[in-house]
């Protein structure tokens, strides 16, 4: 098995939040929040199971 | 309940041998005497009960080829099985397939195109990353060739349509901005991750105890790469539990508290549960032996046990009942409840991951709210 056979980094804390830089025009999150939005009103989702499916 | 997803079992064996694999690798060994490959006879009947089901329940589900590798099917074989699909069931249901990428020729593309199948690829990051845990039955690394098989599809003229994205496995001694970045260098549409297979009983890799959180710590820094980028992929998991806390829905399994309907078909026609349910003891067989030409598809989705299997994934651990996070986190996927002695009546075993990654999601999503409820 190839376990453990490659360096790997160790993952560090995540910064805490009160010091986090949120981004304020963040293009995923708007993204989320139009698609949000467009579900209210029944227009179809950007992809959904029956259409978009990967493994599980 | 209606089925939303058939995951057909199309090889039972694969042309690789990730050591995290579910299928071969925790503990189920039924794929040794399973046929090697769905055949010509099993194919039919399967699109004929497939066609049934859609007409009985009266909506489309969809069909992903899956394996071990789909692909071992070979091409004239896939050919014959999409002919029936889609005899069968028209354009209305959605078809796909999960392959590791080492066998995408230039004519299966074709053929995906002629059929309007869809390909997901694994990858789970640069070469140290994915060549740790993925490699072929002799132990090499594999990430040159399923990078020359993803850079086949994404050549493709019909690219935009074959290729919906790629699937990455975590693992959480690596270096997230690395691997979003990486990825980023690969312009894929998407990137879906999940998390490793493991339970109460047999913590995930990666993971110190049911109470750490390694997991969550490392979405939180793909989740503050992707926030910040200015021209992201989509990522589903963060997609689904953001929109979640924003007051939409979810589409994947385990996340939120939609119920979701999967049933799996094997290489011989038997209908089983879940496939991830194979990482844990309890396995993925029903008590009752269902097979096609035997029982009809829509009266085993209709029957007790099916329906008793499907209720199963909604949460019922106290512990998940009164959490204020449920309605985000879902109780994760059933697998990852298990706990010897008490079956699956627990949260998942990365509840604290996920715990983190929600609250990370709350601030950074904070003044949004604030911004919509002004």
């Amino acid at each position: 098995m190839a376990d453990g056979s490659m360096p790997t980094k160790t993952v560090e804390a995540p910064v805490p939040p009160q010091q986090l830089d949120v981004p304020l025009d963040s293009p995923a999150i708007r993204r989320l929040i139009e698609e949000v939005r467009a579900e209210i009103v029944d227009v179809p989702r950007s992809y959904n199971r029956t259409f978009n499916r990967h493994n599980r | 309940m209606h089925v939303d997803t058939v995951l057909l079992k199309v090889a039972s064996r694969c042309n690789l041998d990730c050591s995290y694999c579910y299928v071969y690798h925790m503990g189920d060994e039924s794929w040794r005497t399973l046929p090697k490959r769905l055949a010509a006879g099993t194919q039919a009947l399967v699109a004929a009960e497939l066609g049934a089901l859609m007409r009985a329940q009266g909506r489309p589900f969809s069909i992903v080829l899956h394996g071990g590798e789909p692909l071992l099917l070979g091409l004239p074989r896939i050919k014959s099985l999409l002919t029936a699909l889609r005899g069968a069931l028209g354009e209305t249901c959605g078809i796909s397939i999960q392959t590791n990428g080492v066998l995408i020729s230039d004519a299966i593309l074709d053929l995906c195109v002629e059929y309007d199948v869809t390909l997901s690829v694994s990858l789970d990051g640069p070469p140290p990353v994915h060549d740790r845990f993925r490699v072929d039955l002799r132990q090499r690394s594999t990430h040159a060739k399923v990078v020359a098989g993803l850079q086949r599809l994404q050549a493709h003229p019909a690219a935009e349509r074959l290729f919906s994205g790629l699937l990455c496995v975590v693992d959480p001694t690596s270096d997230p901005e690395a691997v979003y970045d990486y990825f980023k260098c690969l312009a894929v549409p998407s990137v879906d991750f999940l998390y490793r297979d493991g339970n109460h009983s047999v913590l995930p890799f990666g993971k110190a105890s049911a109470n750490s959180h390694e997991y969550g710590a490392w979405m939180c820094r793909i989740l503050d790469r992707y926030v910040a980028d200015p021209a992201p992929f989509r990522s589903r998991l963060l997609d689904d539990m953001m929109r979640l806390l924003l007051g939409g829905a979810g589409v994947k399994e385990g996340i939120g508290l939609t119920d979701y309907g999967i049933l799996v078909i094997d290489t011989d026609g038997a209908v089983k549960k879940n496939d991830t349910l194979k990482s844990s003891p309890l396995g993925d067989g029903f008590d009752a032996t269902w097979a096609l030409g035997c029982n009809t598809l829509a009266d085993i989705a209709a029957s007790p046990e099916f329906r008793a299997y499907h209720l199963a994934q909604r949460p019922s651990s106290p512990t998940c009942l009164a959490c204020p996070q449920l309605k985000v986190c879902g109780g994760g996927m059933v697998t990852h409840r298990f706990k010897d002695g008490a079956g699956y009546d627990n949260p998942t075993v990365f509840c604290a991951d996920q715990k983190l990654l929600i609250a990370r999601m709350e601030t950074l999503l904070a003044p949004y709210l604030k911004d919509r409820a002004a």
